[in-house]
């Protein structure tokens, strides 16, 4: 194929990256204004649109295998190619995390919230943001913007830990706030885990754009 | 690149997954270990040692994209790439849950021990079963062995939900290892996620040598649940 060809394949995935990228914000939004707001109809919606999230990050995934047992690219294109697929990957289970905050709403519409819902709220603001700006940073090769982002990822380990400490208090202060409380760790859990991903997404982009191994930094795993 | 020596790097491919996938069911073992124990001396070589699996597992995947931009593979030898990398992503998240894991004994608590239960040490044992055996699978292309530790999982949800009622019931009745419990709580969550994501080798080794994608109802059979269910109890 020519090279013109091989660009415009090149860049029609990247775009899906996008438009993936953009399913998978939406989704996290969602998931925890359905949360907040206490909207069965919205959690629902998440649940049902993680579908299209997984067909869509394995199309992308197949289409850039295709791409690189035909073209057979070469450094750098291999490696925008090979990102391609690692960054798919990451938004596929940002999908998850969001899908499973969406159930997780659900079942505690049960009974009344056990606390005015602030940190988690601002936890996804956060993510939902650094995600946004990963995949900018992606699509510009911007490293600098892609280490920034990675740094901001302890403001909302530190929110996590606030959250956490919160919420035991309360479950161990009454224990009919047990459930409820659990569920909204997991929810917390949930969103460090997305931010978490998208820290491995600025990884990408750093290693991509300076083909260097040793600036892959490995993150606290989950 | 000649088709030997073609094939002789997909083959050398294939051992280096499995190579990362002894590591994996090492880490379940030792976190188990850790676990029963309150061994924070093995947590903490956990948590170090996922950095050389994490590198590991980069390797693979470069490997596998060198190879596969270096010669045009046939179907089948795509296929054996791919699973390759798929596998090795499977493996490299689940020697994550073990340091997770490890993460949370190294948390200072000053509330009473709670020891885990029994059930949990038989989820522990069923999910690294079924690690092993989907790895032997891999290792030897067998679809049937895939397909009957698919069908392991049922009974592992099944401990995870039992565990996760007993867990909020102490947590209710014994606020004072309130923490613990939570941490317990993880500890199951991420039991699961191994045996998931075993069955999700299962299925790569599946994809792989049948050539097509196996679905739920082709995979899932009730004898071999009931079975898995039956050995499990006798445990």
């Amino acid at each position: 194929m020519p090279r013109e060809g091989f660009e415009r394949q090149l860049r029609a995935i990247q775009h899906e990256i996008l438009t993936l990228g953009s399913m998978s914000a939406v989704a996290v939004e969602r998931s925890v204004t359905a949360l907040r707001r206490r909207d069965a109809a919205l959690a629902e919606t998440v649940v049902e649109n993680d579908g299209p999230i997984d067909t869509l990050a394995y199309d992308i995934e197949e289409r850039a295998l295709l791409i690189i047992a035909t073209q057979q690219p070469l450094a750098g294109d291999l490696r925008i190619v090979a990102s391609v697929i690692a960054i798919a990957g990451e938004l596929e289970r940002i999908g998850d995390y969001a899908e499973g905050i969406a159930k997780l709403a659900l079942l505690n519409l049960d009974e009344p919230p056990i606390k005015p819902l602030i940190d988690i709220p601002r936890m996804a603001e956060l993510s939902i943001d650094m995600l946004r700006r990963s995949l900018d940073a992606f699509i510009d090769r911007d490293t600098l913007t892609a280490h920034e982002i990675w740094r901001e990822d302890d403001v909302i380990d530190d929110l996590q830990d606030q959250v956490y400490r919160e919420i035991l208090t309360y479950m161990a202060e009454d224990p009919q706030k047990i459930t409820r409380g659990t569920r909204l760790l997991w929810v917390a859990h949930n969103l460090e885990r997305i931010a978490d991903r998208v820290t491995n997404i600025c990884e990408r982009t750093i290693f991509m754009v300076t083909g260097e191994r040793s600036q892959y930094i490995t993150r606290t795993p989950g | 690149m000649p088709r030997t020596e073609f094939h002789a790097q997909l083959d050398g491919l294939r051992g280096r997954v499995l190579e990362l996938g002894q590591l994996a069911v090492a880490v379940i073992d030792r976190v188990i270990g850790a676990v029963q124990e309150e061994d924070r001396a093995t947590a903490s070589a956990i948590v170090a040692s996922d950095e050389p699996i994490d590198r590991l597992h980069v390797a693979i995947q470069h490997d596998a994209i060198s190879l596969l931009a270096r010669q045009q593979p046939t179907a089948g030898d795509l296929r054996a790439i791919t699973a390759g990398m798929a596998i090795a992503s499977e493996l490299e998240r689940i020697a994550d849950y073990a340091t997770g894991t490890a993460r949370l004994i190294l948390h200072e608590s000053r509330e009473p021990a709670l020891p885990p239960t029994h059930d949990l040490y038989r989820m522990a044992r069923a999910a690294r079963r079924m690690l092993q055996r989907s790895l032997d699978a891999y290792a030897t292309r067998d679809t049937t062995l895939a397909r009957h530790i698919w069908n392991e999982d049922p009974a592992v949800d099944t401990l995870q939900q039992t565990l996760y009622r007993d867990l909020l019931t102490s947590m209710i009745e014994n606020p004072s290892t309130l923490t613990r419990a939570t941490h317990l709580l993880w500890t199951v969550h991420r039991l699961e996620r191994v045996a998931d994501r075993a069955t999700n080798i299962c299925e790569q080794v599946i994809f792989m040598v049948d050539g097509e994608w196996p679905h739920f109802d082709t995979l899932r059979d009730e004898t071999l649940i009931a079975r898995a269910v039956a050995l499990d109890s006798e445990d």
